[in-house]
């Protein structure tokens, strides 16, 4: 299902629509959580708040824990995430800037829009800040733009940067944050002075939550990439029923016919046969997916948004047969497969003798193994086989005298 | 956080991942029962030499014969086979039934005889799907299988399977040129898939 976007559920044209929604959503987040009050921010510099670090570290936990189960569940595609580039440089000296600019003014970039929107006027101050900030920065990009670009470090995630497992991270991660909040908690009553704070590590809002972040942060240690089966998936008894009655066939007759009769014709035809034999000869109108890339995302979506039903095809039924499963199992309801694949195509409209070998395989190999190695002697191919294998080999050297003027030594 | 707004946020997390506790118990409570994902199922039966051509069907030694089942897809068979383990004899629509299964061994060699080739691949792919680590499944059908092992090697069918061109197509089935009338009106699946990257974050 996600990304939203690249998986074609959100339209980008309506990219910035969707992240000004987003952002109303957040700055609502923020403005609930405290985080439009520059004194409550800056308290995690001063010790006597932090507020900031516990939700910052709930919400990447949270986020963490939640975007990997999602993945697991199938909902969200792992692998077509976009993962903002690091550039090293510009990210050390734009985090000194950010660091000064909050301890100075109280603010962030997100949370000085939050109090400037509730009517903070020091906010306001910060967003006309910001914005000049943006403009210098705008103007003199040429300038600028060495040190910004300097140090690509590419699509860097941390887990890859440090040498461990993705879900090791993750479990050291909720580990931290739960050290992080203890730690400050006794941190904020030493610096507030207090001395009958409720006993506990932490408070006991927090409890139940982090408990159960803890659990899943190990449930995801332990958990496959995927589930195994899902809950879309049809059963494989149901398939076999199917299969064993051959519901899934469709005659090369109806198939000769719709492709006779374009205003009839509601098959799409699938060659699964590798894209070299597919540019040699197809069905007409056939769209090549290979049976190896048959569960790609891409094919998936080729197949998903195709408006007629699939008739699967490759030589005989047996790759077809294959796809078939692989296919009907996933939830597609609409897809079929052509009788005796293309072989059985020929034979019926081409091959005179078609009922002799459509009965009898064997007699049809033997015929093919003639004419194969009648060709093979014929074209030298069979020679160039025996030379390329003919070992180990005597070489007698005859020395010929070149012809006067044409070298030697 | 000790404020209630704080609380609010804490709970909207917890909130979060209930639901997601609550979509995983779903999940494991309708999935139909399959020991490997459609994927691995896929990389098994698409990277393995899952199918035993004749040749390779011919020289089974004693040996291997001895640690190996046969299941065949059918009531019973003629075929004249090397000294398996054991012989199976489920009909295709059957192989699943518990019944059946109880009498396979998830990690021991299974060799099966289908009527057809497909039939053999498809009820390997299926218990595939169930978690059997040693199947292979023989090439070609059953009137071919069975003049193999009655005849002994036979040059022609040696490395045969149904899975290959038996015609030169392009001789005599014309898919370009002349009045394209098959190729019928728009196409009807897109050519391809764009993959759209878009940038995220927030500051």
């Amino acid at each position: 299902m996600g990304p939203l976007i690249p998986q074609g559920f959100v339209n980008p044209d309506l990219n910035l629509f969707f992240a000004f929604v987003i952002g109303l959503g957040f700055g609502y987040v923020l403005e609930q959580g405290g985080f439009s009050n520059s004194k409550k921010l800056a308290g995690v510099f001063y010790g006597y708040d932090f507020v900031v670090l516990r939700v910052f570290f709930t919400a990447a936990i949270t986020a963490a824990i939640g975007l990997l189960l999602m993945s697991y569940l199938g909902l969200i595609e792992y692998d077509m995430l976009y993962i903002n580039p690091t550039f090293l440089w510009s990210a050390i000296v734009g985090g000194v800037i950010m660091g000064f600019g909050f301890i100075l003014g109280g603010y962030c970039p997100g949370t000085s829009m939050v109090g400037a929107v509730i009517g903070k006027i020091d906010a306001m101050f910060f967003v006309i800040g910001m914005l000049i900030g943006i403009f210098i920065f705008g103007s003199f990009y040429d300038t600028f733009m060495p040190l910004y670009h300097a140090a690509d470090l590419g699509s860097l995630m941390v887990y890859d940067s440090l040498g461990i497992g993705r879900d090791v991270f993750v479990v050291a991660l909720t580990l931290i944050a739960l050290a992080a909040f203890i730690i400050t908690r006794k941190i904020e009553n030493n610096v507030n002075g207090i001395t009958d704070a409720p006993k506990g590590l932490f408070h006991r809002s927090y409890t139940a939550p982090f408990a159960i972040l803890l659990a899943l942060a190990f449930l995801v240690l332990f958990l496959p990439d995927s589930p195994s089966g899902k809950w879309f998936e049809k059963d494989a008894k149901a398939l076999l029923e199917e299969a064993a009655a051959g519901k899934q066939y469709i005659s090369t007759e109806e198939v000769a016919y719709k492709l006779l009769h374009p205003t009839e014709n509601d098959l799409v035809l699938v060659d699964l046969r590798s894209s070299d034999a597919y540019s040699r000869f197809s069905l007409p109108a056939a769209v090549n997916i290979p049976l190896a890339d048959i569960l790609k995302n891409t094919s998936k979506q080729r197949l998903e948004s195709s408006k007629g039903k699939l008739v699967l095809y490759s030589y005989s039924s047996t790759d077809a047969d294959q796809a078939w499963l692989l296919l009907r199992r996933n939830g597609f309801d609409n897809v079929q497969v052509l009788e005796g694949g293309l072989n059985g195509f020929f034979a019926h409209f081409f091959n005179e003798k078609a009922g002799e070998t459509e009965k009898d395989q064997a007699n049809l190999f033997s015929e093919r193994f003639k004419t194969r190695a009648e060709d093979a002697f014929k074209t030298g191919e069979a020679a160039q086989k025996i030379n390329a294998k003919a070992s180990p080999v005597t070489t007698i050297v005859d020395i010929v005298p070149p012809p006067p003027g044409k070298g030697g030594c | 956080m000790e404020k209630t707004n704080d609380k609010r946020l804490t709970n909207a997390a917890l909130l979060f991942v209930l639901m997601i506790v609550g979509v995983m118990l779903a999940q494991w409570w309708m999935a139909p029962s399959y020991s490997l994902t459609n994927e691995q199922v896929l990389e098994k039966i698409d990277q393995e030499a899952t199918l035993v051509l004749p040749y390779q069907l011919l020289s089974l030694n004693e040996a291997q014969a001895r640690e190996t089942t046969a299941l065949f897809l059918m009531e019973e068979s003629q075929l004249s086979t090397p000294a398996f383990k054991q012989l199976l004899f489920v009909p295709f629509g059957e192989i699943l039934s518990d019944k059946k299964l109880s009498k396979l061994n998830k990690n021991e060699p299974i060799l099966i005889f289908g009527k057809t080739e497909t039939q053999a691949m498809m009820a390997l792919q299926l218990l595939v799907s169930k978690g059997y680590t040693q199947l292979r499944a023989v090439a070609n059908d059953l009137d071919v299988n069975q003049q193999l092992l009655t005849h002994g090697f036979d040059p022609a069918t040696a490395q045969t399977k149904t899975e290959k061109a038996a015609f030169d197509y392009g001789r005599f089935f014309k898919t370009s040129g002349g009045v394209n009338k098959a190729a019928g009106p728009a196409a009807k699946i897109p050519a391809a898939v764009e993959v759209v990257k878009t940038a995220g974050g927030c500051s």
